[in-house]
């Protein structure tokens, strides 16, 4: 197996355990890594403890199995757990979208009309909403695409990884990677460019 | 990739950047949290599941909020499982008349005052006859 380092962005370490971080370096490279990780989580579910239950869940399947690897060898195999994760969490989504279906049907035999109608709109421009407007709009249009283009961008733009290393970590062919990326980019500039100068 | 792709491309990542370095204080503490828990052996999986039904199925998620609703799912389960208990306990000559005495008089063209009067109509017939 290549010890090439893995080509991660790691460059965020939480300062509050400075202490464990030199005594334990799976701590460390978790705590390097966590932020990131549940950032993805977040814009794959929409769901502030699905995406730490994810988080975790992957944190503890490297720590178990794989702490006795080269540490090189822990960023490319977390990235692969999370997006197994998120791609479980996907097919049990769907499961449950059938309940919720059944729940809304139900819920809208009988209750007050005004609890029916539209929440305030979602789509205001950054320049109107500032930072937070254009991550929460950059949020939404990305956990608005297909899970695998979310994948695929996420994985090529933010966490740096190329069309290999992209394929291993979502199990995919290297084909498939750029054909994903092309319209995850494609698309989210399409969605974006309205709002964004 | 053109030039004004790129520097697009570019300001995407700056912002989930900074959305990651900026995450709020209780966000950060409950990673902390995941970390510890996860280097202890303990997996968030092995109630995961559960819990993303039950979000889904409750739409509420803290302890809190779920115990009034988990009591009242173990209050309806017992009622269930109670009523069902006594109606499978009854005595197997009570279920088989029930079911069936009132068969014939549920399932008969006539209406019901012809049974009642049955008798009256059984004394004429004897009296005709004899």
């Amino acid at each position: 197996m290549s010890t090439k380092p893995f080509p991660f962005r790691y460059y965020i370490v939480t300062p509050q355990f400075p202490e464990s971080a030199v005594t334990n370096p799976m701590n460390e490279f978790l705590a390097s890594v966590e932020r990131r990780a549940y950032r993805i989580a977040y814009i794959a579910t929409g769901n502030r403890e699905e995406a730490l239950d994810i988080v975790q869940d992957a944190m503890f399947k490297l720590a178990q199995r794989y702490a006795d690897r080269g540490a090189e060898e822990w960023g490319p195999l977390f990235q692969r757990i999370l997006q197994s994760r998120i791609r479980d969490w996907y097919r049990r989504a769907r499961a449950r979208t059938v309940w919720q279906r059944i729940r809304s049907s139900k819920e809208e035999d009988g209750g007050d009309p005004m609890d029916r109608l539209p929440g305030p709109a979602t789509g205001e421009p950054s320049k109107l909403l500032g930072e937070q407007g254009a991550i929460d709009r950059l949020d939404e249009i990305l956990h608005s695409l297909p899970l695998r283009q979310q994948q695929v961008f996420l994985l090529r733009l933010w966490e740096g990884l190329d069309v290999r290393d992209t394929a291993r970590a979502m199990g995919c062919s290297e084909g498939s990677v750029k054909t994903h990326y092309s319209r995850a980019v494609h698309r989210v500039r399409e969605l974006l460019e309205e709002h964004w100068p | 990739m053109t030039d004004d792709q790129k520097r697009f491309l570019e300001q995407i990542r700056n912002r989930l950047d900074e959305s990651s370095a900026n995450l709020d204080a209780d966000t950060l503490a409950r990673l902390r949290e995941c970390r510890k828990q996860a280097l202890a052996g303990e997996p968030a999986s092995a109630d995961s599941t559960l819990r993303s039904w039950y979000r889904s199925l409750t739409g509420i998620g803290s302890l809190g909020e779920r115990l009034p609703v988990a009591a009242y799912l173990l209050g309806s389960v017992a009622v269930v499982s109670v009523a069902g208990w006594l109606l499978l306990s009854r005595p197997a000559e009570l279920q088989d008349l029930s079911a069936l005495g009132n068969l014939d008089l549920l399932s008969a063209a006539e209406e019901p005052e012809f049974y009642e009067q049955l008798d009256f109509y059984l004394w004429m017939e004897h009296e005709n006859e004899g």
